[in-house]
């Protein structure tokens, strides 16, 4: 059950950072009209990409529930909270994307690469309690890593592994979502100029 | 009024060069009055018609805006080509905060697309597009229009109906258009201005603008 517990905000995290990047690229059209900023353009994406997935996270839940099989966490709010928390990392990655996806035309394929690799790194299948203390030391610098543990915290109580650190990533995600709006106000009147 | 206070404009192009739209361009489009702005191709009018909007950032400068100042309206659409045309228009009434029934009805009235109107923008022609946008920046009680070249949409009699329908909003609405076509700015503006090499000079009438605008080189249509 615990790989399967990871899963999930990996998901939020890709699923939102990712849509978000094409969030200036793609809505060429939708920009031209003035009261619509790059920033709405932008969240917008991220917001809908949150609300997909909690609501595919409850239909599962739910699936779970009615074939008889226990899969509601032990701890709602925490589990809750994890995801919470993780979409906001993914919401300042996703503005630092759609900036970087204006000025460099490749960065989706850097950024796809990225998230492959954060898919082996974050402990989704390869649980950290499972790794060396050596390799599990260096991956905790991956915030992901412990988004993913702190939602399997809210699913299994007897779970509260010691390298497991919610200020790290609740400070993470905060400056991620800073340098995506200071990343978006300096460079404004790039995002709406015209490709040439 | 839409005031430009110093306002420079840029452009790469593809072969690496660069495009001078504005050069510290200091102007003011009066209240009151209907402009018509003249330009060659390529000089850049369909940037200055997106720089008075607010759908572009200057490089460098202010540019003012007082009252409601559409967006730009021309063959460029700024509709989103999966939803329908009813679908559009019911996006811009509430971006734009217009009541949405009223709204919708005057577009259907007006673009005359028929059963176009329930289908996808994708599958409209460019003449189609032009009527959904007149249409909605009509629907929609706009101080200032901004008008980006569309002389030709659709035919003669649509044209008409255009043409009618933006001088009954006159009496109390604004427009500035860009064009290279002295028939269209004689029609719609008392006032003229030039846009070349960077430079934008305001004409307090249409005959010295045509003048200036000969001058400059230009061939007029």
């Amino acid at each position: 059950m615990r790989p399967n517990t990871g899963l999930v905000p990996y998901l939020v995290f890709v699923h939102g950072s990712t849509s978000m990047m094409y969030g200036v690229t793609s809505n060429g059209a939708l920009l031209q009209l003035p009261p619509v900023k790059p920033f709405d353009a932008i969240l917008a994406r991220g917001l809908l990409e949150f609300a997909t997935d909690i609501i595919v996270a409850v239909m599962i839940l739910a699936g779970f529930e009615a074939m008889g099989i226990s899969a509601m966490p032990d701890n709602l709010g925490g589990a809750a909270t994890a995801l919470i928390v993780t979409a906001v990392l993914g919401c300042g990655a996703g503005f630092v994307n759609a900036v970087l996806q204006t000025t460099l035309r490749s960065w989706d394929r850097v950024w796809n690469n990225v998230t492959r690799l954060l898919y082996f790194f974050s402990g989704i299948f390869y649980v950290p309690g499972m790794m060396p203390d050596w390799a599990r030391d260096i991956l905790a610098w991956n915030p992901l890593l412990h988004a993913i543990d702190w939602f399997r915290t809210g699913f299994f109580a007897s779970y509260e592994p010691h390298w497991l650190d919610r200020r790290y990533l609740v400070v993470s995600a905060v400056l991620a979502v800073l340098a995506g709006l200071l990343l978006e106000r300096g460079l404004r009147r790039h995002l709406l100029s015209e490709p040439a | 009024m839409i005031a430009l206070d110093a306002v420079s404009k840029t452009y790469r192009t593809r072969q690496g060069g660069r495009r001078v739209v504005l050069d510290r361009v200091t102007a003011e489009f009066p209240e009151g009055c209907n402009v018509g702005v003249l330009g060659a191709n390529g000089a850049g009018k369909s940037t200055l018609i997106r720089l008075l909007a607010g759908s572009e950032m200057p490089d460098r400068g202010r540019i003012r805006r007082d009252g409601r100042v559409s967006f730009p309206l021309g063959y460029g659409g700024t509709f989103h080509g999966a939803l329908s045309g009813r679908e559009n228009v019911a996006f811009i009434a509430r971006v734009y905060g217009a009541d949405l029934r009223p709204t919708i009805d005057y577009v259907a009235d007006f673009a005359e697309l028929g059963a176009y109107f329930d289908m996808p923008v994708n599958t409209y022609s460019a003449g189609m597009r032009a009527r959904l946008a007149f249409g909605a920046s009509l629907a929609i009680d706009f101080d200032t229009y901004l008008i980006d070249e569309v002389t030709e949409i659709g035919d003669e009699r649509f044209r008409r109906k255009c043409a009618a329908a933006f001088r009954d909003r006159m009496r109390r609405s604004d427009i500035i258009l860009v064009t290279h076509n002295s028939r269209t700015i004689r029609q719609y503006c008392e006032r003229g201005a030039v846009l070349v090499g960077g430079e934008l000079c305001l004409y307090d009438d249409v005959a010295s603008a045509l003048d200036a605008y000969r001058r400059s080189g230009a061939v007029l249509q």
